[in-house]
């Protein structure tokens, strides 16, 4: 019993560095605000704010670029392959209504003239790929109606 | 289109892809200035995330200018691409032949109703199917 609590607040504890570090780098590279990173420090405790502290400070010592950035808080996650129509999972993950992801998948694909039965890889962030090159095509939010 | 009558929003555009033709080449051949038209190789950005994509292929486009209407008819779109291209259409034939080029309509629908039908006459579809590989339709519904 007790080998399985430690195991699991190990777990919880690599998984809170792992946010926190995510967190941090995502703060370091411009990615989101302090207005976001202090409640996150305030609400998993001061304990861990040097976690922050040290993980700002690896990655403000390399350039990263902002779709790097991206990555780590899983914006590079591919949210669908294939599919007619957009996923609820993935409308939800991109926070668009279902006639805002309508709108903005067919606009895109009349403005590179895709035929109706491409299937690009739709991205956390909201880009449009190639599903079998992984070349970029476009990104949904800049044809959000 | 938040209004009390439903309001049809719509527009036509004709585009032609190619690998390897420039779109100054359609441009000269048709005697007609695209509304837009990008080049092979030509860099894009995202407004969102700054990433850049290289256009895998050339495209030359004109588009009809979008109307509201509380009809649901795209005639005046086909009217207006008739008016423009029917002294063109052996070019356009040629092209819908040569496998170099694809030719598309691309009809795009919005609407404030909950769908929408929709006809083309014996005129329309034999216009239509003269100039173009195929036809696409967007149809954007309110919930």
């Amino acid at each position: 019993m007790k080998q399985a609590h430690a195991r699991n607040l190990h777990m919880f504890v690599e998984e809170t560095k792992e946010f926190v570090g995510d967190v941090a780098l995502m703060y370091a590279t411009g990615e989101i605000g302090g207005f976001v990173l202090k409640p996150v420090v305030g609400y998993i405790g001061k304990g861990v704010s040097t976690l922050v502290t040290e993980g700002a400070a690896k990655a403000s010592t390399t350039i990263i670029p902002r779709t790097v950035g991206a990555a780590s808080k899983g914006f590079s996650k591919v949210l669908q392959t294939g599919g007619h129509t957009l996923n609820n999972s993935t409308l939800k993950a991109l926070g668009l209504t279902k006639e805002q992801g309508k709108f903005a998948i067919e606009a895109l694909k009349r403005a590179e003239r895709l035929p109706n039965n491409f299937h690009g890889k739709i991205m956390g962030n909201g880009d449009f790929l190639h599903p079998q090159t992984g070349e970029w095509i476009g990104n949904l939010f800049d044809y959000v109606h | 289109m938040e209004r009390d009558n439903f309001i049809y929003k719509t527009n036509c555009e004709l585009a032609i892809v190619a690998n390897e033709i420039n779109p100054d080449f359609i441009t000269e051949e048709l005697n007609i200035v695209p509304d837009r038209f990008f080049r092979k190789g030509d860099i894009t950005t995202s407004k969102h995330t700054t990433r850049t994509g290289k256009k895998a292929y050339n495209l030359w486009a004109i588009t009809s200018k979008s109307t509201e209407s509380e009809e649901e008819t795209i005639k005046p779109h086909i009217d207006y691409l008739k008016s423009l291209l029917l002294p063109k259409l052996d070019i356009l034939k040629r092209y819908k032949l040569d496998e170099r080029f694809e030719v598309s309509v691309w009809i795009w629908l919005e609407t404030n109703n909950s769908g929408m039908g929709l006809e083309l006459d014996e005129e329309q579809l034999d216009f239509l199917g003269a100039i173009s590989n195929r036809i696409h339709f967007s149809l954007i519904t309110k919930k």
